[in-house]
């Protein structure tokens, strides 16, 4: 779980840590995960994180189609 | 059409199983001048694809190709959730909750970075040293 990943939706760090979760500082190590879980199509960047192995769930379409493509050709 | 069909399940299944002498299964095939018997034809097809073949029906299911995972079970206590911050501009929501993450967790996921991310790290640190 990212430092601050539903503090937008006033969800606190504390309150996920205390539902069990691990409280990371950086992107990378949140991505670092069998299976990560995610709302919007990963960018360029994100993209990087994700190695063998790794579930991504997120949803399919973004509104920018053409990112959307270049992700897909980094993954694959 | 059948060929059509057969062409497109063949293709999906992989290039070496096509071959032209593809319907000849199990009959002989004609033995060429310099072929002293005929010999029957050795076609290599996939064990999903065996069964999907001899039904031409058009309600067949077409093999799915499981890239490369296989069918062992995982238990869910090896598997880490990760839940990185949306980037997107304007974007407020989050995957998951507080509630979410304790039914995860009751489940017995791990929420927070794998055991081989880990494992990773300290191995390319040492990697470092030894260089």
């Amino acid at each position: 779980m990212e430092s601050g990943a539903g503090a937008l939706a006033s969800f606190t760090d504390e309150a996920y840590a205390a539902a069990g979760a691990k409280i990371v500082d950086n992107a990378g190590e949140a991505w670092a995960a069998d299976l990560v879980l995610k709302l919007n199509p990963p960018t360029v960047t994100e993209a990087d994180f994700l190695g063998p192995g790794q579930v991504l769930s997120t949803r399919t379409f973004s509104s920018d189609l053409g990112s959307f493509v270049h992700v897909f050709l980094t993954i694959f | 059409m059948r060929f059509a069909f057969e062409f497109f399940v063949l293709t999906l299944t992989g290039a070496k199983a096509f071959s032209p002498g593809a319907h000849y299964q199990g009959k002989l095939r004609h033995h060429g001048q310099f072929s002293t018997r005929p010999r029957r034809i050795r076609q290599v097809v996939p064990m999903d694809l065996a069964s999907t073949k001899t039904s031409s029906d058009a309600s067949v299911q077409v093999p799915s190709r499981t890239a490369s995972w296989d069918s062992s079970p995982v238990p869910y206590n090896d598997i880490a959730v990760g839940v990185p911050k949306e980037t997107l501009a304007g974007e407020r929501r989050v995957a998951q909750t507080p509630t979410s993450v304790a039914a995860l967790t009751k489940a017995g996921f791990h929420v927070g970075p794998s055991q081989k991310h880990y494992f990773n790290t300290i191995c390319s640190l040492f990697s470092i040293f030894f260089l």
